[in-house]
């Protein structure tokens, strides 16, 4: 279920009403409203969200303390399977997936029990490894694993070979990056016992499936998360107020911005991918909607998605801080897409650099090997690129990841370019504001072509290089205007607080009247039109 | 929980009450302030009286709500010497311009040959198939007029059903429509989509965004050319039109769309066969011709089509010659038209 379709809301109201009335019940009601919500795209891979759950639970649990009984590692590693069964009854699943993750599970419970004679300290590392491999297997399986395979036949046609591509007919689950990722978070931070491993299966399950963050983040940490799925608060009328709050800015940011940017921005990437050539004017105008399209969904995701765990009483984390007024590539990071970053500062970037590091010194003189800027740059550029390919399998994602790994590492070796993004002074404010947004919004043409040969032939048109194709017309730009405009005021009228939630800190007159053009813009939309760019992650 | 936001819930209580009550003004203003509500306008074409407007005396006729009508206007009282005709139709009739339309050279055309005086009323507008053609012709009887001309073609029908379709569910009480159905809101929203979304987007990239469900559906179900398919739904709505026209005792005349062929150079009825013709030339009132048997006697039929379905200018003229002879004998009892 999207959160831009007329009946999210119902739902949601729903949800919250039986949540809040019945409160001795309301694990068992988030699980089934997240059940309905995730159903509606697949109820097949609820399977998989079961799996990662039931990996999680059984491994966190092994790296704590006593593994749990066998009878109880294999009724609850079989679950995936069962659930496979039972949807089968009225959702096409082949026998032949239904053996296979019948395998997988078994293979998953054996290699568990196996686990589990290990002597304690070798224990603790292999469960981890065992929870880390589930997910990630998941998410290469699904998403990686026609990307490799197409790789390896090209990588053989380079030597000379013919290989025959496997592809596999395999749908990407949606939001399937997200809930890896928080789950491999959740056992690792068991692991370095930056939290408590959750002794209940249904709550570590809610924490994977929670559907306001379910399919498109905030990648929530078990420290933040768990502790709230207790669902021990009593109803605030502040939630609700708040909540609306989030959800009135999510769907002015999506349905009036997003969809109305994506009009054109839709248009001109498709359109350059079939071939066609477009002028200078073209390529600023459907990069510029594409920038305010982007920001627009995924702002606007992450506030609906705040705003239906707040009416819960589950305040999800923040996930953008105003990003396109940040003035280094290194602060966009801080402010755009957080909970990633993080994610891959913590998970990869200083377990990668601070490895390196430990190792980099000269068994004969005592000193570095390499120079510590060098290390720092390279773990960068290689976290970025992973964080590239976290988006999705295609090159034009990791040359997107390599880009901003570049740019980083600019603005750490370049002084020019850390003083200018440092220095108080109204012009270097403004400017570095501005080479910022220009920089971001090229590395959004390599995230939003279709191909790298799309990319470059869009940046050869914004260089002048190729300037013979259709101008734009006057009608586009307005449209455009009209409609970033509205986003560029709100965050204008915010600039001075984190992030555009914050206008409810300006005067009621501020808010009211905002309140009032942005149900009013709301209401000059056709909602539901495009689905949620980062759905597809 | 940090959640130190919280503190400005009775912030947002105040501005929410606020922004709802200055949006309740807006909607009294607007349901008591407009003639024509925001539902009428969203109307698909279905309105009865969308592109008409009675003021000072005149007849005003021009676009609106899904009504492609030329701009026109025509004294409400007419006198006794000039004759009232309308034209109904679709993008056949309407012409590319007004002044090129059928109906203007109709209009010379009877001056000219049939001594006749005539106000000459186009109300075609693109797409139009017989379920808002009988709407149309419902209103024009209000005017009181001494002939109707009625185009009957079923290419049409694709249209008129999916936008009939569209009718329904915008005008049925599903949530997703509710904003829209408010006098204010749903007039915001028509504002935007006429003066933005038209004017300023070009067609290929409102094509490109557009995803019509509708469209695909009705696509997959029948082809838009399967007369066979869509003839049964036409003819009673034709019926009906017939019998509210000639219960006024108007005379009418159908004339039966063809769409020419070009690769097998001939012309195909895309609106009744031969029985069917048959049948309504036998109804009192009500003459019929054939667009295939006035351009039979056309040595070269290409020239006369500019595409399958629209005439060129030469083509309008020969279908005007026979249309003035049919009105003239419907309005004088005589052909009384010089050659």
């Amino acid at each position: 279920m999207s959160f831009a379709t007329w009946y999210y809301p119902m739902f949601l109201w729903v949800v919250a009403m039986t949540f809040w009335m019945v409160p001795r019940h309301r694990l068992a009601i988030i699980l089934f409203a997240s059940f309905v919500f995730y159903g509606f795209w697949d109820v097949r891979f609820c399977s998989l969200l079961i799996a990662a759950a039931v990996s999680d639970y059984l491994c966190s649990r092994g790296i704590e303390s006593d593994p749990p009984p066998t009878v109880e590692v294999i009724g609850l590693g079989m679950l995936p399977a069962v659930w496979l069964v039972a949807v089968s009854v009225f959702k096409g699943v082949s026998a032949f997936h239904i053996a296979a993750t019948a395998l997988a599970c078994l293979s998953f419970c054996w290699l568990f029990i196996a686990f589990s004679r290990v002597p304690i300290d070798s224990r603790r590392r292999l469960f981890l490894f065992l929870a880390i491999g589930v997910n990630l297997g998941i998410l290469v399986s699904f998403k990686y694993a026609n990307w490799f395979s197409a790789g390896l036949v090209a990588l053989f046609g380079h030597l000379g070979i013919v290989a025959d591509a496997v592809l596999l007919d395999i749908l990407l689950p949606v939001g399937i990056s997200f809930h890896t990722f928080q789950s491999i978070a959740y056992v690792v931070d068991v692991h370095d016992k930056r939290c408590k491993a959750e002794p209940g299966f249904g709550r570590v399950l809610c924490m994977i499936m929670f559907f306001p963050q379910l399919v498109a983040g905030p990648i929530e940490r078990a420290g933040n998360i768990l502790p709230q799925l207790r669902f021990e608060k009593k109803f605030d009328w502040r939630f609700v107020m708040w909540g609306l709050h989030l959800l009135l800015i999510g769907y002015f940011l999506k349905i009036f911005v997003a969809d109305n940017c994506a009009v054109i921005a839709d248009y001109y990437f498709k359109k350059v991918h079939l071939g066609e050539s477009f002028g200078t004017g073209w390529a600023l105008t459907g990069t510029g909607a594409y920038a305010a399209q982007i920001y627009g969904d995924f702002v606007g995701y992450s506030y609906i998605a705040r705003g239906s765990a707040i009416l819960l009483g589950v305040e999800l984390t923040r996930n953008f801080e105003l990003p396109f007024l940040s003035r280094s590539p290194l602060e966009f990071w801080r402010r755009w897409h957080i909970s990633l970053s993080t994610w891959i500062r913590d998970y990869v970037f200083l377990p990668l650099s601070l490895s390196i590091s430990y190792r980099n010194h000269s068994t004969v003189t005592g000193g570095p090997l390499v120079s510590d800027s060098l290390v720092v740059s390279s773990c960068l550029i290689i976290t970025m690129l992973l964080a590239g390919l976290w988006h999705g399998a295609d090159w034009h994602y990791i040359a997107f990841g390599g880009f901003h790994g570049v740019l980083q590492v600019l603005w750490l070796v370049v002084p020019g370019a850390k003083k200018l993004s440092s220095s108080p002074a109204f012009p270097a404010r403004i400017a570095s504001c501005a080479l910022t947004f220009v920089l971001v919004c090229i590395a959004w043409i390599l995230f939003r072509s279709e191909s790298l040969a799309d990319a470059h032939s869009i940046f050869l048109t914004l260089a002048g290089a190729s300037d013979h194709g259709a101008e734009v017309p006057r009608g586009v730009i307005l449209w455009w205007a009209l409609h970033a405009a509205p986003m560029v005021m709100l965050i204008a009228i915010t600039r001075k607080f984190r992030e555009e939630a914050d206008i409810v800190q300006r005067s009621t007159a501020v808010v009211s009247t905002s309140y009032f053009f942005m149900i009013l813009l709301l209401a000059s939309s056709e909602a539901g039109r495009a689905q949620f760019i980062y759905f597809q992650f | 929980m940090d959640l130190h936001q919280l503190r400005f819930a009775p912030k947002i209580v105040v501005s929410v009450i606020f922004a709802i009550a200055v949006l309740a003004v807006f909607e009294f203003w607007a349901f008591f302030g407009f003639d024509e509500s925001a539902m009428e306008r969203n109307a698909f074409g279905f309105s009865r009286d969308a592109g008409f407007a009675v003021d000072d005396g005149y007849v005003g006729i021009g676009p609106a709500a899904s009504r492609r009508f030329w701009p026109q206007r025509f004294p409400l009282l007419k006198p006794p010497s000039l004759r009232r005709i309308v034209v109904i139709g679709d993008s056949v009739m309407r012409g590319g311009s007004l002044e090129d339309s059928f109906t203007e050279i109709l209009r010379t055309d009877l001056g000219k040959r049939c001594g006749i005086t005539a106000e000459v009323w186009n109300l075609s507008s693109p797409g139009y198939g017989s379920r808002r053609k009988a709407i149309v012709a419902e209103k024009a009887l209000e005017f009181h007029p001494d002939l109707v001309i009625y185009h009957a073609g079923v290419t049409t029908e694709y249209e008129d059903s999916r936008e009939w379709e569209r009718y329904l569910d915008y005008h049925s009480s599903h949530p997703r429509h509710w904003a829209d159905q408010l006098p204010f809101l749903g007039r915001v929203k028509l504002l935007k989509v006429e003066r933005a979304y038209w004017s300023w987007l070009p067609a290929d990239v409102r094509s490109a965004a557009l995803e019509d469900g509708l469209e695909n559906t009705l696509a997959a179900l029948v082809s838009k050319f399967d007369s066979q398919y869509w003839i049964p739904r036409m003819l009673p709505n034709l019926d009906r039109t017939i019998d509210e026209i000639t219960h006024e005792g108007i005379p009418m005349i159908i004339l039966v769309h063809a769409d020419l062929d070009r690769n097998a150079g001939i012309l195909l009825d895309r609106g009744l066969d031969k029985a069917l013709i048959e049948h309504y030339r036998s109804r009192p009132g009500v003459a019929i011709v054939s667009n295939r048997e006035i351009f039979s006697s056309q040595a070269d039929i290409s020239t006369l089509f500019f595409d399958s379905s629209h005439w060129t200018s030469s083509g309008t003229d020969i279908v005007v010659r026979t249309m003035s002879r049919l009105a003239s004998r419907a309005l004088h009892g005589s052909p009384d038209c010089r050659e």
